[in-house]
């Protein structure tokens, strides 16, 4: 069993004309990699229409939609983050509710709003209520606002989580890019904070430093876009856990925080 | 036979990065199932002599039939063609010189005259575009990136220069703007397409590199695999 709690779906408003291709290819990668479950977020239209980290309404709709119906057509491979705008908070909190009644699992927030921003809090009070995690988008140490995106990393996640301690929050991508140890440190003592551990970063050390930081029970797997590399991670791990911690990664932790019934196993 | 021509020994000086010591490499090369891995002492590339590591290279790569040595070499010091000729003498398969965090002119007068001297010897030049992701480097890393165009002056500078060009794949950008976009387990995977663009370059290509221990080997062993099946 092998649970993806970081991946993305295409669909025909986005940039990419083989949106199709590019769905079919992640299922195939994936086939080959032996992941069971994409646990899966769309960004709006991914800049088309409006900003990835800011998207509006109707985009944000329009992706949940997009990755509803890929959740249909193969329910036994992709489940749903719903994605909101937070600054959006009526429509965010009502998008969350349609989508969860509608079969997703968990809720996904871009960079759109600081993460420890009071505008967070009615949807973390709502993902309290249906005992759903968030996938919080986190570049990994950003202190200054980006075009698009508040200055916003993981001491402002781990403060939220702090508000919200019954809550489990997953900081995204530790190898997205940036300085993971300062995200490292920052999660080291809020224990409702889980680190995805997708990305493109491969950096010798970094496995090491979220086991010292995490401890192999707040580990997920994850691989974003890059699917080699969060392969190779998941080989790497293979070398310093033993069977029962790699189980723990590969797909224990996200069913213990992910709604019961989410995934296979249960 | 499967060559890491990119591997380092020794500790990197802007981060912990656990597996630099030799017996930590060898156990990585026999998981990964790399039978030889060309190495250069970390450390020493960023000293004012980057050749006074070269000594405990050549020591250190003679325990253990695995490791050919790659010394470095500084062409703006006094003395540096009896580096190379070390080098030829201990069987380097290359010698290594990283212009930038040398603060040379990655194409200037001295590093084409050491890509000259290279070529005479037969002996290929190996540099790195850099030795960490761009992306999270300690805020005093302040290196640039080996240009692509510096590259393609060298290759220009000599007929016979051969040159290495290491770490160029970015994770972020995809392949780089260079000439290999393979990384190539050896000359018969390369695909007709890129052969010409070797060709036409006449010596970049970029070979099996794992940067161990700065980059997981796991990454490029995955990297290979996906290719080779995507070719079959």
């Amino acid at each position: 069993m092998l649970v993806d709690v970081h991946a993305h779906f295409y669909h025909a408003r986005t940039p990419r004309a083989d949106w199709r291709e590019r769905n079919e290819s992640r299922l195939a990668a994936g086939a080959k990699i032996g992941i069971t479950i994409h646990v899966a977020s769309i960004l709006g239209s991914f800049g088309l229409t409006s900003p990835t980290y800011f998207p509006s309404p109707r985009d944000v709709t329009a992706g949940n939609d997009a990755l509803l119906a890929l959740q249909r057509a193969h329910p036994d491979r992709i489940r749903g983050y719903a994605c909101v705008n937070p600054n959006y908070t009526a429509h965010a909190r009502t998008e969350i509710v349609r989508c969860l009644d509608a079969g997703m699992i968990g809720i996904k927030l871009a960079a759109s709003r600081r993460a420890d921003d009071p505008l967070l809090d009615p949807i973390a009070s709502l993902a309290l209520e249906r005992r759903v995690p968030v996938l919080q988008h986190i570049w990994q140490r950003r202190r200054r606002d980006w075009p698009g995106q508040e200055a916003s990393d993981a001491i402002e996640l781990c403060t939220l989580a702090r508000r919200h301690p019954d809550v489990a929050f997953i900081l995204a991508h530790i190898g997205g890019g940036g300085d993971w140890l300062h995200s490292l440190r920052a999660i080291a003592d809020v224990p409702n904070v889980h680190v995805d551990l997708s990305g493109s970063g491969v950096d010798g050390g970094m496995l090491e430093a979220c086991l010292e930081s995490a401890g192999a029970d707040r580990l997920l797997w994850g691989s974003d876009i890059t699917m080699e590399t969060g392969w190779a991670k998941l080989r790497y791990l293979e070398t310093l856990l033993s069977k029962d911690e790699i189980a723990l990664v590969r797909w224990k932790n996200a069913a213990r925080i992910f709604p019961t019934g989410a995934f296979p196993s249960d | 036979m499967r060559i890491d021509c990119n591997a380092f020994l020794g500790a990197y000086p802007w981060r912990k990065v656990p597996g630099t010591s030799p017996d930590s490499l060898v156990a990585a090369l026999e998981r990964t199932k790399i039978d030889v891995a060309w190495v250069t002492h970390l450390p020493s590339l960023f000293w004012r002599d980057p050749t006074e590591g070269n000594a405990w290279l050549y020591e250190t790569a003679r325990k253990d039939k695995r490791f050919r040595p790659v010394p470095t070499v500084h062409p703006g010091l006094a003395q540096w063609e009896q580096v190379l000729a070390d080098a030829a003498n201990a069987g380097a398969p290359a010698i290594r010189c990283d212009p930038l965090y040398l603060g040379l002119e990655p194409s200037g007068s001295e590093m084409r005259v050491l890509a000259a001297a290279c070529g005479a010897a037969r002996m290929p030049l190996l540099l790195a575009v850099r030795l960490e992701d761009g992306r999270q480097r300690h805020p005093n890393d302040h290196v640039a990136e080996l240009p692509a165009a510096a590259v393609r002056a060298l290759i220009r500078s000599d007929a016979d220069v051969r040159l290495i060009v290491t770490h160029a794949v970015d994770a972020r950008r995809g392949p780089p703007p260079l000439v290999g976009h393979q990384l190539d387990l050896g000359p018969a995977r390369r695909s007709s397409r890129d052969a010409a663009r070797h060709d036409r370059l006449r010596a970049v290509r970029v070979w099996h590199g794992t940067a161990a221990p700065a980059a997981r080997d796991e990454h490029r062993e995955a990297r290979s695999a996906r290719r080779e099946a995507r070719s079959a």
